[in-house]
């Protein structure tokens, strides 16, 4: 058989590598189910928030005390609050409180997590002193460190992303750094080299870029985190400050109406459960897509 | 393994040296002048030169620390402001409290998550398989306090089987302290357990891929020999690494859980303290927990070099 006739052979044909077209990552994910099912949880939640001001059948803060504590009826989809608040349109306007916050701290973690990832992972004499000083901060428990933390800065909304902060960012590092670690040593890092490249140049072109998968898949599960963490800053007292609504200080505010009042504190929770949720969906699919040996790892 | 566990052990030092330097270093981030902040608005002069005077702050910085170290190394945490006693006291009494409720809520996540981790491995791709793994993603996403409030709702108001907090020590009726533990217990475990049984799923996956169970079965062993000797115990690594998490987790959330039930812990104590200002406690309990995080680390790498020779003999 020549060489002609195997190639010609379908089976072989099919097998033998292609340049590849478009971009075949994205439409993996695009066709991964279950991450569609949480990017389409994910845009009606965001979506719904940022139309607060269409959709929110009343104001997130006024009181009506004719209502105090009324149960989900087809005025007020969600019930009413102590105050006779409107439950659903605190939700609504409590969700832009919430989200930003996981968006600022997803940002500023991964900024300085790469930063200090790629100090620790690059220049080596950095390596020891950073990475254990990462260690120390990731020795508390993420929620608790975030506490103690929100409680000696005090409560404002800064002060929640700068301590959930300083909470996650160590962990952005330490994976960053791996990744550093890994891509540092490939032959193309020396060929750069060779060719004149300095250190901002080869980080920037070829070290981050190399390092992604992971850091996006990370991204995600900061933003997850932070939602939670946000809502338990928030339950022990030393969140976003009343009366601007916020998912967690909702629940919070609900809490001494458990008995009669239930509702005050299901449905927000509820709908930081769906978000997540949401949220994890696409972090699994990343995952599954951008870097299938990552394991389940930080928090 | 000796000289491993010493090697561990020296490892460890530096990072106990930062972990009880954040600790100290919280006082320096209390914003303006921390004695004015702490004792609140209605604090008269003499007030805020006791806080000062009690908390070391009209001393130098460098003072500071090594007042703080040196008690550190008399197991003294300093005076809690408002409790008007040893805050290391004050957590040595409650820490029997809420390692009994984090050991009970240890136990479900151990319990559940490698059962329906192995289950789910072991029927691949069937319904049982994907409704365990999409409950334990949910799991993941239930914020565990809220859960404790629905829990209440649901199983002490509603149906009353349960009351709705407190705590009943098991020395003094057992009975008693599986009523009042079971709820937060369950709270607490439902997001970690979620989390190992994922880890056991794709960790017992790729083990049963490899050629020496194919080999196990070949040779007509029993399937739970396969199972139970060959498969699950090499495992025994990354799931441990996700347990060392766990229990960081779990004892960070019964910080939370605990005032959810109120449950006179080690949890309710830091939060009555982050609520009141009470720094010193904030700060010893933060470091009491921070200290054992790394205890519990150093014994999860000694049980890998128990689990697996490879380790052992590494270096």
């Amino acid at each position: 058989m020549s060489t002609e006739d195997i190639l010609a052979d379908p089976a072989v044909d099919a097998a033998r590598p292609r340049p590849t077209q478009g971009y075949p990552r994205l439409r993996r994910l695009l066709r991964h189910r279950l991450f569609m099912t949480g990017a389409i949880i994910l845009v009606i939640v965001l979506l719904a928030t940022l139309a607060a001001d269409l959709i929110a059948p009343y104001s997130p803060l006024k009181n009506d005390f004719r209502y105090r504590l009324g149960a989900p009826n087809a005025v007020h989809l969600m019930g009413t609050d102590n105050f006779g608040r409107d439950v659903l349109s605190r939700v609504l306007y409590g969700g832009r409180t919430s989200l930003a916050i996981g968006l600022m701290v997803v940002l500023a973690s991964t900024f300085f997590g790469t930063l200090i990832g790629v100090a620790g992972g690059y220049f080596s004499r950095l390596d020891n002193p950073v990475m254990r000083l990462m260690d120390a901060l990731m020795a508390f428990p993420g929620v608790l460190l975030a506490i103690a933390l929100a409680a000696v800065l005090g409560p404002s909304v800064l002060d929640v992303v700068i301590a959930l902060t300083v909470t996650y960012a160590p962990r952005t590092a330490r994976i960053v750094r791996a990744a550093v670690l890994v891509v540092r040593r490939m032959e193309y890092i020396d060929a750069a080299r060779v060719a004149g490249a300095g250190h901002l140049r080869i980080i920037w072109r070829h070290v981050l870029p190399n390092s992604l998968g992971p850091l996006i898949v990370q991204m995600t599960f900061i933003f997850a985190v932070s939602i939670l963490a946000e809502a338990v800053l928030s339950f022990v007292g030393v969140g976003p400050p009343p009366p601007t609504p916020s998912w967690g200080n909702i629940i919070a505010d609900g809490r001494s109406y458990i008995p009669s009042a239930p509702w005050i504190s299901l449905f927000p929770g509820l709908v930081i459960a769906i978000t997540v949720l949401g949220v994890n969906l696409m972090g699994d699919g990343l995952r599954d897509v951008l870097d299938p040996r990552l394991k389940l790892e930080g928090r | 393994m000796a000289s491993l566990i010493i090697r561990r052990l020296a490892s460890a030092l530096p990072v106990l040296l930062l972990v009880s330097l954040i600790s100290f270093v919280l006082i320096w981030l209390v914003p303006g002048d921390a004695a004015a902040e702490l004792a609140g608005p209605s604090a008269s002069p003499e007030e805020l030169a006791h806080i000062r005077t009690d908390l070391g702050l009209d001393q130098p910085v460098w003072i500071q620390a090594l007042h703080w170290y040196r008690n550190l190394l008399h197991g003294d945490l300093g005076q809690s402001l408002l409790l008007g006693r040893s805050v290391a006291a004050a957590i040595l009494e409650r820490l029997p409290v809420t390692l009994s409720l984090t050991g009970f809520a240890l136990v479900i996540t151990l319990l559940f998550g490698i059962g329906s981790g192995t289950i789910a491995a072991l029927k691949r791709n069937s319904w049982i398989d994907q409704a365990v793994m999409m409950t334990a993603l949910v799991g993941l996403s239930l914020p565990d306090f809220w859960l404790g409030l629905v829990a209440i709702y649901v199983f002490s108001v509603a149906l009353g089987w349960f009351p709705t907090g407190g705590f009943v020590a098991f020395g003094d009726s057992p009975v008693g302290w599986l009523q009042t533990t079971t709820l937060p217990a369950i709270a607490l475990a439902l997001t970690q357990t979620g989390l190992l049984a994922r880890m056991t799923r794709s960790s017992l996956l790729e083990v049963l891929s490899q050629d020496y169970i194919r080999t196990a079965w070949a040779k007509g062993l029993p399937g739970r020999i396969v199972i139970l000797k060959h498969a699950l115990l090499n495992i025994a690594v990354p799931v441990l690494t996700v347990l060392g998490i766990s229990i960081g987790i779990l004892f960070s959330g019964a910080v939370v859980i605990e005032s959810v039930f109120a449950i006179p812990g080690v949890g309710r104590l830091i939060i009555d303290a982050v609520l009141r200002r009470d720094l010193p406690v904030i700060q010893g309990g933060i470091l009491i927990i921070g200290v054992f995080m790394v205890t519990v680390n150093i014994a999860v790498d000694l049980l890998y070099a128990a689990f697996d020779p490879r380790v052992r003999h590494e270096h």
